[in-house]
């Protein structure tokens, strides 16, 4: 299932985002989306935020919302070396994204099994200690994450 | 307030609805772990109100529209994609046609359509 949400065309190496929004600006500007469909997306995600930070902590933030923008249950993956500042759990700053956006039509269970296991991933990359930011390739980062699901 | 605007906001009062709609799923905390701040529920249900009450007042029928149609399918608005109703999936009759000018509901479900650029 993640395997095949993870796309190298919707993938950020190196995020020059410093702040929250700036950060979800920057996720939502990977898909081929009209400028008024990535406002109503990236409000969707401002919302969620507001209810608790996605920042889960261990450098890791999984924002996400259900969006009438997209057409699929949709991933984006960004890495940020400097870190981006996202009132995590922690208060660390987050190096690792994993934005999930699917339409008001999946059915929940999809929706939630792929963000379960992106939850999954996340606390097993975590596990490790520190994250790793230095891809050089989308395949790299997308092959780095495949070695932490549980799902092959 | 224009069609085009109303739909716009019809369509934020629906995210504001999933958003709700999805923290309040026991399943949620339980596949992600993600915590939930209560306090800020009400803070978003205080938005998705006042934004209730403005449409309903500015269009009372459509309003009604959706809250009928959000209780049937569990959302009242839907893009249209390649010319089809995304909530039944039935293609569209030819002579619809995009438009932001006036409120479309699909002949086949009724839900409200919203074609986006
Ligand atoms: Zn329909």
């Amino acid at each position: 299932m993640i395997k095949d949400l993870l796309r190298e065309d919707r993938v950020v190496l190196d995020m020059k985002a410093k702040t929250k929004e700036e950060a979800l600006r920057e996720l939502v500007d990977v898909l081929n989306l009209s400028e008024d469909k990535k406002e109503i997306l990236f409000k969707a995600l401002m919302q969620r935020e507001v209810l608790g930070s996605t920042g889960i902590g261990k450098g890791i933030a999984i924002p996400h919302s259900r969006s009438i923008v997209v057409d699929n249950i949709t991933l984006v993956v960004g890495v940020s070396k400097e870190g981006v500042e996202f009132d995590s759990l922690d208060g660390k700053p987050v190096h690792l994204f994993f934005m999930l956006i699917a339409t008001p039509n999946d059915p929940s269970m999809k929706y939630l099994t792929a963000l379960g296991s992106i939850a999954r991933i996340s606390r097993s990359i975590a596990h490790e200690g520190e994250i790793r930011t230095d891809f050089s390739s989308p395949k790299e980062l997308i092959d780095y994450i495949l070695e932490h699901a549980d799902e092959q | 307030m224009s069609s085009r605007e109303y739909l716009h906001k019809l369509y934020l009062l629906q995210d504001l609805d999933l958003l709700l709609q999805q923290v309040e799923d026991p399943e949620y905390t339980a596949k992600t772990g993600l915590e939930i701040n209560e306090e800020r529920i009400e803070l978003i249900k205080q938005r998705r109100d006042e934004l209730a009450r403005e449409l309903q007042k500015a269009d009372p029928i459509t309003y009604e529209m959706y809250e009928k149609l959000k209780k049937r399918y569990g959302r009242g608005i839907t893009r249209v994609v390649d010319d089809m109703c995304t909530n039944c999936f039935v293609a569209l009759p030819s002579s619809m046609m995009k438009t932001e000018d006036r409120i479309e509901t699909c002949p086949n479900c009724g839900i409200i359509l919203i074609w986006l650029d």
